[in-house]
């Protein structure tokens, strides 16, 4: 798509031909979802409803947002680790002395840092660790971008490295800004002062390296809303289901950081060699995971709430207030673990999937219906033990039992969202025909493992015609595997009858025993030669049949 | 509802996310927006009886949504993205804040408790003056001409657990309560009075074992009052006129006291513990001499203390106590005059907050308080006590059970410093049994910093 060329407001001989860059304010995002909007919305009386970008069999389509990967075919561990890394360059640790050259400090944020380019051009932001929390930033930062981006969002290549200290060359006249606004000049005595914070193995330095993301940067997505001036975004943000079902992810890795400030839109011309022209796509990447597993503040009564509770949660402290503090909240009793003693308060015994919460209010993440969870909750379920490890080791951790912790909480955690986005919408998924009569799913509750054997029992019955007549049970296989198939019989003739004629329609309810609700599958009946048509998939939450 | 048979792949929006191939310099007019997918292939289902109703609220709700959206939200919104971006945060910091650390600087102050003159000022400190532990505080308070406070005092650390404090000040109010001295005085016969009062002192605080300490000072107190009343209530001149109760001890021509006060405390509880379990026992004694020659040569003592226990109900913070309290104040010297304003207290900033400060005095006072605290949030707690007790004679001698009264409150209070605080307190207290436990005072508290 295209949008209006115009001068550039900085080079007035250059013309740029992409939307306008957002800059999103720190305090207005926070004081705004925290206090402003919520009251706006109560008062709009505007209560949410289903996400709109969702299709017939229940699924989101790929777009700039979202691209279906575990949740659509299966992944090998490697292509998991592999992740946002797969394609581009890589970072070389073995490259000659000085090939790093660092051209730019990091402004703000939690983790300091500084940008290097490298031989070939590419450019790399290196993040730090702090040294109360050494090599939990950058490897949360490894594994959640992995996460996400097998889950199907955008993720920058964000990779573990370990390097000589003599691979970095500083250019001169360089400053950073801290968090307080002020500016300082990146010296080597700066620079040395981020290296000395960073841990070491063997002589060689930890940092993350996150690939600059090719194309023009944007500035952050809004949550809410949509870009006007980008043709392509026409669905409002808050009522997108890949915003509001990321909740569970951010859920999973504790990344209550999620706001939008860690977004980032990218324009990606047609032409690579000119970043600024048209026409091009705006992608919407996910950024920033260094809080994620864990992060620690300053304050240790504010640490023990990050997941369960706003910043300041208004909520929670006028609940409290009036019930005199009877009701015992999980940062009561939140404690860390000597496994897990660089990751903070992070664990299973605490985590509630339903009831998380990231540091202040997200208008997406605040509208995700039952669906949007069991959609995001479905995607998780795809990824197995071993592909958990594999993207636990991509995080290098030095001391083998930080590995282990990590696996065994973030499995914990997935089973948690399982537990409770699984238990209620059906986890049936990948309804196929094989061949004209056999209708196949997959039990996404089965093969998580998160629940116990003994509650599974399927069943199935049909549905014909206009009015959705019951006609009877069908029996249903399944398999250890988790696969379940169906062999539906034909009632209508191969010709004779329209194909879409409403003789044809047929309405398939399947139970796993399991969730509380059926997988409702739409098919049309177009003979024992054509076979049987899917044409729509709904998870009703509700016991009301079909017609 | 029948579903179509899609004709394409299943709702698959074209063109989305993919660079399309095009020839370089190929330039292409502006894209209109792009129509919305039909991602399901449902027609879009109608309304229900619920969707109908919401349009009861919503236009209820209209006028408030259009005033706090445009008059409120916006206007906020854009001072907001302006101040971050033309970084007012920082001019402000550090046009209240000095030195490179920002270890000195200033901070506004606001103070409002119902019944008396709110107030307003501004709240220097400045760590570290000249020395590693040479702490400064000052204090200035105002609203108008007659309601002025002015205050200061150096802490110097010693080391960890003790400190010397030297400072003053001198504080002008037009509001303060008289309802007369002892236990029967009524709500009704409230009236005012102006003082004036310079402080100076010099004192010594050591911390012992958990949260126990010893804190000895020496100081100086001038005081002066006038009799003028203050909104509606008639000045105490006016009462005693009246035939409400006698001209206290002092007021007609003032004091000037020195004084030497020993305070101890034993607290078994310790700092940031997880369990706020434990007992508190505290005294302390303090004698006053009047100073001026040209005054009577007025001496008293003062004497008393607090016990209490602390239960923590389930190891979480919420931590339920009961206090015992007295205090007694006792002529020496042979002259039996203490000044009305050395007398044992309770409400205020004391015992029984229900009740306003200067409510309830007398030559001794007793309480019992059951309080209940409990967090909210990491730097905020809830508070409510109920409590029972009453000023009385010398020594207690006239105490009566028909002579208690009842206070309650229930409030939250910011923790984390002791030089500053925020506050919140809604409270009431009674007449005594005798008069039939009537809730008359009522006490609304709001602000922060309200005297150090």
């Amino acid at each position: 798509m295209s949008v209006p060329c115009r001068p550039h407001p900085e080079k007035p001989d250059k013309t740029i031909c992409h939307p306008d860059p957002y800059e999103s304010s720190f305090a207005w995002d926070g004081a705004d979802n925290l206090v402003f909007r919520p009251v706006s919305d109560f008062l709009a009386v505007a209560p949410g409803g289903e996400a709109i970008n969702v299709n017939a069999v229940d699924e989101v389509p790929d777009s700039s947002w979202f691209t279906n990967r575990i949740g659509r075919e299966a992944m090998t561990v490697a292509d998991v680790v592999a992740g946002p890394c797969a394609q581009g360059p890589a970072l070389d640790p073995n490259a000659p002395d000085g090939s790093w050259v660092v051209d730019e400090g990091k402004a703000n944020g939690a983790n300091l840092g500084f940008r290097i380019k490298d031989a070939s051009g590419q450019r790399y932001m290196l993040k730090t660790d702090d040294d109360v929390q050494p090599e939990r930033a950058s490897g949360a930062t490894t594994i959640s971008a992995r996460l996400y981006h097998a889950a199907g969002w955008r993720a920058p290549c964000d990779t573990v490295v370990y390097f000589r200290p003599a691979l970095l060359q500083l250019e001169p006249g360089l400053t950073v800004t801290d968090n307080t606004g002020v500016t300082r000049p990146l010296n080597q005595a700066r620079l040395d002062q981020m290296l000395a914070l960073a841990p070491k193995r063997n002589g060689l330095l930890r940092m993350v390296a996150s690939r600059w993301l090719a194309g023009r940067p944007l500035g952050p997505f809004r949550y809410e809303g949509v870009r006007h001036d980008d043709p392509n975004d026409v669905i409002v943000h808050e009522d997108r289901r890949d915003l509001r079902g990321a909740k569970l992810l951010a859920a999973w890795v504790n990344h209550f950081d999620a706001r939008e400030q860690n977004s980032m839109d990218v324009w990606l011309a047609d032409r690579e060699d000119d970043p600024s022209s048209a026409p091009g796509v705006v992608h919407h990447y996910y950024l920033d995971f260094g809080d994620c597993l864990g992060s620690e503040w300053e304050w240790e009564g504010i640490s023990k709430r990050l997941g369960h509770a706003h910043y300041f949660d208004f909520g929670y402290t006028l609940e409290d207030f009036v019930t005199f503090g009877i009701v015992t909240r999980p940062w009561d009793e939140a404690k860390r673990s000597a496994q897990g003693d660089i990751f903070g308060f992070f664990n299973v015994e605490q985590f509630d999937a339903e009831k998380w919460r990231p540091g202040y209010p997200n208008p997406a993440f605040g509208r995700m219906t039952e669906h949007d969870g069991a959609w995001a909750a479905r995607i998780i379920a795809r990824f197995t033990p071993s592909q958990l490890r594999g993207i636990v080791q991509a995080a290098d951790f030095t001391d083998p039992r930080h590995t282990e912790f990590i696996h065994r909480v973030l499995l914990g955690r997935q089973h948690r969202i399982l537990q409770r986005y699984l238990a209620k919408l059906s986890p049936l998924s990948l309804f196929e025909m094989k061949g004209t009569s056999r209708l196949c799913a997959t039990d996404l509750a089965w093969t998580s493992g998160a629940f116990s054997e003994a509650k599974f029992a399927y069943a199935a019955a049909v549905h014909r015609g206009a009015h959705a007549e019951f006609h009877g049970p069908i029996a249903v296989e399944s398999g250890a595997d988790g696969t379940l198939c169906m062999h539906l019989p034909h009632h209508a003739p191969d010709a004779g009858v329209p194909d879409d004629d409403a003789a044809r329609y047929t309405i398939l309810d399947v139970r796993n025993g399991q969730s509380r609700w059926p997988a409702r599958v739409h098919l049309y009946d177009l003979g024992p030669k054509k076979g049987y048509r899917i044409v729509g998939l709904e998870r009703p939450d509700s016991d009301e049949p079909p017609g | 509802m029948l579903l179509a048979i899609p004709r394409g792949a299943m709702a698959q929006p074209q063109g989305m996310g993919q660079r399309a191939a095009h020839a370089p310099g190929d330039a292409r007019p502006p894209s209109p927006k792009r129509a919305r997918p039909d991602y399901d292939g449902r027609p879009q289902e109608p309304g229900d009886a619920g969707d109908a109703l919401l349009w009861v609220p919503r236009v209820l709700a209209f006028i408030p949504y259009v005033a706090w959206e445009y008059a409120i939200r916006r206007p906020v919104g854009w001072l907001v993205v302006t101040a971050e971006r033309d970084d007012w945060p920082t001019k402000i910091l550090d046009f209240f804040t000095f030195g490179e650390d920002r270890k000195a600087g200033l901070v506004p102050t606001a103070f409002f408790d119902f019944g008396f003159n709110a107030s307003v000022g501004l709240y220097f400190f400045a760590d570290d003056v000249g020395a590693n532990g040479n702490d400064v505080r000052a204090n200035v308070g105002f609203w108008g001409l007659d309601w002025l406070k002015l205050s200061a005092r150096d802490r110097i650390e010693l080391d960890d657990d003790s400190f010397v404090q030297i400072g003053g000040g001198w504080l002008r109010r037009p509001d303060y309560l008289f309802h007369g001295i002892g236990p029967r005085t009524l709500d009704g016969s409230a009236s005012r009075y102006g003082a004036d009062e310079a402080t100076g002192f010099l004192g010594y605080d050591l911390s012992l074992w958990r949260l126990s300490a010893l804190r000895p000072e020496i100081g100086v107190r001038d005081m002066s009052f006038r009799g003028s009343g203050w909104g509606d209530e008639p000045g105490v001149e006016a009462r005693v006129l009246a035939g409400a109760f006698e001209l206290p001890e002092g007021f007609e021509q003032g004091y000037t006291a020195g004084y030497a006060r020993l305070r101890a405390s034993l607290d078994t509880r310790r700092p940031d513990a997880e369990r706020g379990d434990g007992i508190r026992v505290e005294g302390a004694v303090e004698q006053g001499t009047e100073l001026d020659p040209d005054r009577a040569a007025n001496r008293w003592v003062k004497y008393g203390g607090t016990a209490g226990g602390f239960l923590d109900l389930n190891g979480r913070h919420r931590v339920l106590s009961l206090r015992l309290s007295a205090q007694f104040v006792d002529p020496a010297g042979g002259i039996e005059q203490v000044p009305f304003t050395e007398l044992a207290f309770l409400g205020g900033s004391g015992e029984m907050r229900g009740f306003r400060e200067g409510r309830l005095i007398g030559r001794s006072s007793a309480a019992a308080t059951l309080q209940y605290e409990w967090p909210l949030w990491v730097w905020l707690r809830g508070n409510v006590h109920v409590a029972a007790g009453n000023v009385l004679g010398r020594h207690l001698n006239d105490f009566d059970s028909r002579l208690l009264r009842l206070s309650s409150a229930i409030g939250l209070r910011s923790v984390g410093s002791s030089d500053h605080y925020l506050e919140f307190l809604v409270g009431a207290g009674t007449e005594t049994y005798e008069e039939g436990w009537d809730v008359t005072s009522f006490r609304f508290v709001v602000g922060g910093n309200s005297g150090f």
